[in-house]
């Protein structure tokens, strides 16, 4: 990239545009509709794919079929960020642009597809599911303090 | 195999000259090679300019950009001007793209796929845009070649224009970033520079503070006979020579460019 390009990047990157949003919500749901032909194209594999273990199946009350596939190197507990999806408080929302690695990216969008899929409100799952993930870092790390105490 | 240079003219402001420049730009660069010119905006000014045609609605109904991108396939599209320049045209239907790509589930990668079947038939494509943030710019933005996709961001020295350079810019950046990491911003045209407006001097240093070394040297300037040559066409029109005369220079400077880059 040329000195004359990246000066204009600065200069643009001061502030999340308008331009920058409308594309990247093409951008997000390319990627998603990329997953979904894939997800239709193997679907017998896609649940292996994901790797949450199956108490959020009775949780969440959907039927989704998932491997029961415990891993205790997680930190972060899936059953309970995934069940919170069904939460109802609502907390005031603020909307934020975030670079993913591409495969974290990409799994994240099968996940939601698979958390999506049956479930009447498919709207800001995907919102939820990162958003509750830091959320228990966050609590982890003692910034916020846990939700209901 | 070579295949096309994609050029994108556009600014996020009405009246700056895009349509004119994207079009005569097409015709001389077809003096000499292959070129394929594409209508993205719904007003069809580009299609009327090149075809003489002002009835686009019917004319083309249904024989547009629109279907070219809906159906994955520009060939059936492409329309004869004369000589080593076609068009693909559009018309007011353009307008429901956004509702057209959401309901087909097409992306923005969907203007290049029309255009894969044809990108070794021409040397040059060059696009006219709408002004503003939609999909009809976004698409051409998004539109990989081989041989390098341009923007050139047109300026008619309004201050109103000069506001719309960072918006036309952003969504350059964005598309860059999203879509097509080769995008670059070839340069910013002034055009219809009015030569006895004192302003003049005055945006040309501020477009060259912010944006170092964009600007073409050659200028277009406002002329009667640019302006009548949407009336008289580009056949057997006697002042053709005079019409397009600061667009001979930009276009060989535009080359230029392309090459460097
Ligand atoms: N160099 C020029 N000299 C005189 N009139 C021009 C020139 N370039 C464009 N025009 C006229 O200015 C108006 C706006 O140009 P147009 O190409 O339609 O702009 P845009 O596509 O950016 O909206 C048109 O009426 C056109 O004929
Ligand atoms: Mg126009």
């Amino acid at each position: 990239m040329s000195k004359n390009t990246n000066a204009i990047k600065d200069k643009i990157k001061k502030k999340d545009s308008a331009a920058r949003q409308f594309v990247n919500q093409f951008a997000a749901e390319d990627e998603e509709r990329k997953t979904d032909i894939k997800k239709n194209n193997d679907n017998n594999n896609i649940n292996n794919d994901v790797n949450i273990n199956n108490d959020i199946v009775n949780d969440s009350k959907t039927d989704i079929d998932l491997k029961n596939n415990n891993n205790e190197d997680n930190i972060i507990n899936t059953t309970s960020i995934l069940s919170s999806i069904l939460d109802d408080e609502e907390p005031s929302k603020e909307f934020v642009g975030i670079y993913f690695d591409a495969d974290v990216h990409k799994g994240l969008n099968k996940l939601v597809i698979n958390k999506s899929r049956n479930k009447k409100k498919k709207k800001g799952i995907k919102s939820k599911i990162v958003n509750d993930v830091i959320r228990q870092v966050l609590e982890a790390e003692g910034i916020l303090s846990k939700k209901g105490d | 195999m070579s295949v096309a240079k994609i050029i994108t003219f556009g600014i996020s402001k009405g009246g700056c000259s895009k349509s004119t420049s994207s079009g005569i730009t097409s015709f001389l660069l077809s003096r000499e090679e292959k070129v394929l010119a594409i209508d993205m905006d719904s007003q069809g000014n580009l299609t009327s300019f090149l075809t003489g045609e002002y009835d686009i609605c019917d004319v083309f109904e249904n024989k547009t950009v629109l279907e070219a991108i809906t159906n994955g396939d520009a060939r059936p599209y492409i329309f004869n001007v004369k000589e080593n320049l076609d068009i693909i045209p559009s018309n007011d239907y353009l307008a429901t793209l956004a509702k057209t790509m959401y309901s087909n589930k097409l992306g923005l990668d969907a203007l290049e796929k029309a255009l894969k079947p044809v990108m070794d038939r021409y040397d040059w494509i060059i696009i006219d845009t709408p002004p503003g943030l939609y999909e009809q710019t976004l698409l051409p933005l998004a539109t990989k070649s081989d041989e390098g996709s341009y923007a050139i961001v047109m300026f008619d020295g309004s201050m109103f224009a000069y506001y719309a350079i960072p918006k036309f810019m952003e969504i350059i950046q964005a598309t860059q970033e999203a879509y097509n990491p080769n995008l670059k911003t070839l340069g910013i045209l002034f055009s219809l520079i009015d030569s006895r407006a004192k302003e003049n001097e005055a945006m040309e240093l501020a477009v060259e503070e912010d944006y170092p070394k964009l600007k073409f040297e050659s200028v277009i300037k406002r002329k009667a006979t640019t302006r009548r040559l949407s009336i008289e066409g580009f056949e057997s029109n006697k002042e053709l020579d005079n019409a397009i005369e600061y667009y001979v220079p930009f276009v060989e400077e535009m080359k230029k460019r392309v090459k460097k880059h």
